[in-house]
């Protein structure tokens, strides 16, 4: 169990007389027949009363109970209890034969049977609105405070310099990130984290850094004026922090504000990335009546497996429901649970079958490709990945990489992880409808419409 | 903020140093008038992060593609050297049926087994793809590009299936060569131009995709290289060496070198129609004798030296072992004529020391297994397999070199010696490759036979690699039925 923080405690209480009643009982004077074991912790606290109050925490809700009448919740007794843990460095002894600890383990027991109940019941209404806003609240606080932080961090940077700054060991890079976890902007923080080595060995490094970090510095102004943005821009703006809505909170008011969809969606591409701590795939479905071009997402955390994947080339006719955004937007099946497996909509067969769904809609030359992504980069600069349809063939460059290169003889590079044989073994030397992702100014092929049919590549 | 608008570079360059050692161009405006926003004087490193962020969503949202040809490819309209010309090009393809396809998938996936042991079923299947004349889809293309470069022996079969689609992928890559679709037009001259390891490829690549143009070059480029190259653009004949490389092999005899002639006379012994195996035989016939009718033995008496001409027969170093180098060199035929006897017979004569050289008796075998394996014959192998001066890896040699298929005699012969070793799992866990390329179908009933008599816990080894052998077996009979 995570070393748990003073100030943790403190943001659970439900207001500062609590944190101050708490502070004062927080010294081992008034307690007894205290101890802890790696999730739980309890002790008696002798109170106005005669008899001491019986405090048990459950380290992993957190929950906390206690014998005392008040009505805050968690009471200055759970709060001080759990303060003294800290104040301790997690040592509150380990009197495991005690009847305070008999009555921890058994509401323990209680709470985990409980909670295994009600995971297989429907979600409960949310607890209580008010503290629910005041969380918010608090997170939003915690959000601008980083960010300002942040910009004074990149007004640092440019005042000495990215030369200078691309020297610093990645710890520098890493300490900064770690800020922008704590400051719950978990989406900056990875950025932060990930530039280093995405400069390594670049020619263009001091191009790459500049652009990214000036999209920081726009996100912090971004953020700093949320209150005036359009609910699209801020629905990119959230994306890009990490702090994208849930799709419970979705698909709350999807239906008025007119972002259910229904459609037959072809799945045009899909990509999965994993950085040893969170697996995503990104699916690209295209709407056959509407056009529209979104992406799906899904995450799986740890060892966890990601859902089924959709068939690329296939038919899914169903319903989504679409985050608030522009340009690139993030969709999701409705029906699907996003931990849990695609389910949702009904596969109409391949594309193909019927002729005209399997046609990679706008597959032209570069100059058509580059038009339709400058429009969706500047509805969204947010965007990291941008789809688009051109008509080209894939090229090696003789030095390990690779070009993708339409009709005109225009090209882009291949992105650099991407193998460029297995692509070219599929497409072949003549020009063939492609769908891509583009990402800092390269091409990632992931399918392409071949006799007909639109496979993955 | 009025005058011109500054540029990506100017604000790269201030920025990469650092704005307080670097200021920005003065009096330069951002795009559009916008400027960073409050009265007064602004740091400059704010005036560079308002700028990043501007300039550089212009400059993602702005993206062009570069003109004209990408670097160090190919033009796409231009059919490089050697392809096949448009006509050709014209005729249609025919991919293998998807059942076939399916199971090459598993077997390049490495499902079946690890590489080196399902290589007799990746060569079977593209027998039964090349006896049809069919391709490979385009998805498995680059496998069988990557296979065969990895593994020699078997870029003969992957020609042929790579298709259109493989051979102009081959071109892309140097060491993809020899599958690039026939020889490439390098002439000997501009060989000779090239680093030694690159020519010994480039005929090599050729002599795979043509015998008779590689032979061409080698006997192109023999009298223009030093010894070692020369050794080696003979050892090149290996591939698909016949009977129309003798004049080449025999006029290497010639060489000054012994490590050329070493080369010659190893790939000599190989054609037993050849001038050089009647040469051994005919110094042979005066020492080779049979003897008494009912219980025959053979004595073989010490061999004349070679002398004159005779000497270009003997690879260096082989003085003291005249004996052996004859009784390799000799047709295997010429030993049943001679005596009237079948292989098996004579190999199991007994040897009549009384008159030999000494060691003559391991010369005779040593020549008899060295010979059987260079002329790859079954009859002669089987036979010589119990023989107690041979290896080890003479046994295993005698066996690999056999080709597949292999007739019911001769799988029987070495499914019985197999089943007389004392340690067989080891055996057949050596030789699975190459058991599982030339049983026929019929040896499958033989060998789960012999499975059901291992008991598991005895010779758990020899359990596996039997097991693995039937499935192996199997698994190329489905490829013949996917086939069909």
């Amino acid at each position: 169990m995570a070393r748990w923080t003073r100030e943790q405690v403190e943001k659970l209480a439900p207001d500062a007389g609590s944190v101050a009643a708490a502070r004062k009982l927080a010294r081992p004077g008034p307690w007894s027949d205290t101890g802890a074991t790696d999730t739980l912790l309890w002790g008696k606290c002798q109170g106005s009363g005669r008899t001491p109050y019986q405090v048990s925490v459950d380290l992993t809700g957190p929950a906390v109970k206690c014998s005392c009448p008040s009505r805050k919740f968690p009471c200055k007794h759970g709060l001080a209890l759990l303060l003294l843990w800290v104040a301790g460095d997690g040592d509150l002894g380990r009197a495991t034969s005690s009847e305070s600890a008999q009555a921890a383990s058994a509401w323990a027991a209680g709470r985990a049977a409980t909670a295994r109940s009600k995971a297989a019941a429907p979600r409960a209404e949310p607890a209580d609105p008010e503290a629910q806003a005041r969380r918010r609240e608090q997170r939003l606080a915690t959000m601008t405070a980083g960010a300002a932080e942040l910009e004074t961090w990149l007004g640092d940077l440019y005042r000495q310099g990215l030369a200078a700054a691309r020297q610093q060991p990645y710890a520098f890079w890493d300490t900064a990130a770690a800020r922008l976890v704590d400051a719950q902007l978990p989406g900056l923080a990875a950025r932060v984290r990930d530039l280093p080595s995405r400069l390594a060995g670049r020619d263009d490094w001091a191009d790459v850094a500049l652009v990214e970090t000036g999209r920081w510095f726009a996100a912090v102004r971004a953020w700093a004026r949320r209150d005036s943005l359009a609910p699209d821009d801020l629905g990119n703006l959230r994306a890009f922090l990490g702090w994208a809505a849930g799709a419970d909170e979705i698909r709350a008011g999807a239906v008025d504000e007119g972002r259910l969809l229904d459609d037959a969606w072809v799945v045009e591409g899909a990509y999965r990335t994993d950085d040893g701590r969170l697996q995503t795939r990104r699916t690209w479905i295209r709407g056959t009546a509407s056009g529209e071009r979104l992406v799906v997402l899904d995450f799986a955390a740890g060892s966890e497996v990601l859902a089924v994947p959709r068939v690329v080339g296939s038919v899914v006719v169903g319903r989504v429901v679409v985050w608030p955004g522009s340009g690139v937007r993030r969709a999701q099946f409705v029906g699907d649970d996003p931990a849990g497996g695609a389910g949702a909509g009904s596969v109409a067969g391949r594309a193909g079958s019927d002729g005209s769904a399997a046609r990679l809609a706008g597959a032209g030359s570069w100059a058509a490709a580059l038009n339709d992504a400058s429009a969706r980069l500047a509805a969204n600069p947010f965007a990291d990945q941008v789809p688009l349809a051109v008509r080209a063939t894939v090229v090696a460059d003789g030095v390990g990489g690779a070009r993708v290169v339409d009709g005109e003889g225009c090209h882009l590079p291949l992105a650099a992880d991407v193998d460029p044989w297995p692509v070219m073994a599929r497409v072949g030397p003549e020009l063939a409808p492609l769908f891509a992702e583009l990402e800092d100014g390269a091409v990632r092929p992931l399918a392409a419409e071949l006799g007909g049919e639109l496979v993955a590549l | 903020m009025t005058g011109p608008e500054l540029t990506w570079t100017e604000l790269r360059i201030a920025v990469t140093v650092g704005t307080e050692r670097r200021a920005l161009p003065s009096g330069t405006a951002l795009p559009g008038g916008v400027g960073p926003p409050g009265a007064g004087p602004t740091p400059p490193e704010q005036v560079a992060l308002h700028a990043a962020a501007l300039l550089g969503a212009a400059r993602r949202a702005g993206l062009r593609p570069t003109a004209g040809p990408p670097p160090a490819s190919m033009p796409a309209d231009e059919v490089p050297a050697g392809q096949p010309s448009p006509a050709a090009l014209a005729v249609a393809e025919r991919v293998a049926p998807d059942r076939a396809v399916q199971l090459l998938e598993l077997l390049l996936d490495g499902n079946l087994g690890r590489q080196a042991a399902v290589q007799p079923l990746v060569a079977a299947w593209l027998e039964q793809a090349a006896a049809r004349e069919l391709v490979l889809p385009h998805h498995l293309v680059l496998s069988a590009l990557e296979r065969g470069t990895a593994d020699r022996s078997l870029q003969l079969l992957v020609a042929p299936a790579l298709g259109r689609r493989g051979r102009w992928l081959a071109t892309w890559r140097p060491e993809w060569a020899w599958a690039a679709g026939g020889p490439r037009t390098a002439t000997a001259e501009e060989l000779l131009a090239v680093e030694p390891a690159e020519r010994l490829a480039a005929v090599r690549a050729a002599r795979t995709a043509d015998p008779h143009h590689g032979r061409t070059l080698v006997e192109a480029l023999l009298p223009q290289v030093d010894a070692p190259g020369r050794a080696a653009l003979v050892g090149c004949l290996a591939v698909g060496v016949g009977p129309d490389d003798e004049g080449v092999l025999e006029r290497a005899l010639d060489d000054r070198s012994g490590p050329v002639r070493a080369a010659a006379i190893r790939l000599l012994e190989g054609l037993p129609g050849s001038a050089r195996a009647a040469r051994c035989a005919h110094r042979l016939a005066p020492v080779v004798h049979r003897q008494g009718r009912f219980r025959p033995t053979l004595s073989v008496s010490r061999p004349a030296p070679p002398e004159g001409d005779e000497r270009r027969d003997e690879p260096p170093g082989s003085e003291a072992h005249w004996l052996r180098t004859l009784v390799a060199g000799a047709p295997l035929a010429w030993w049943e004529q001679t005596l009237g006897l079948t292989p098996d017979r004579i190999v199991g004569l007994r040897l009549d020391a009384a008159g030999g050289p000494p060691g003559w008796e391991a010369d005779v075998v040593g020549g008899w297994a060295r010979a059987a394996t260079a002329q790859r014959n079954p009859a002669w192998a089987v036979a010589l397999l119990d023989r107690p001066e041979l290896t080890a890896t003479h046994r295993t040699e005698l066996v690999t070199a056999l080709p597949p298929p292999w007739s019911p005699a001769t799988a029987e012969g070495v499914l019985a010696w197999l089943e007389r070793q004392t340690k067989p799992g080891f055996v057949v866990d050596a030789l699975t490759p190459h058991l599982a390329a030339a049983l026929p179908p019929a040896a499958a009933d033989r060998l789960t036979a012999w499975l059901a008599r291992v008991n598991k816990g005895d010779d758990l080894s020899l359990h596996r690699s039997l097991r693995h052998l039937v499935q192996l077996l199997s698994t190329r009979q489905s490829i013949v039925e996917a086939f069909r």
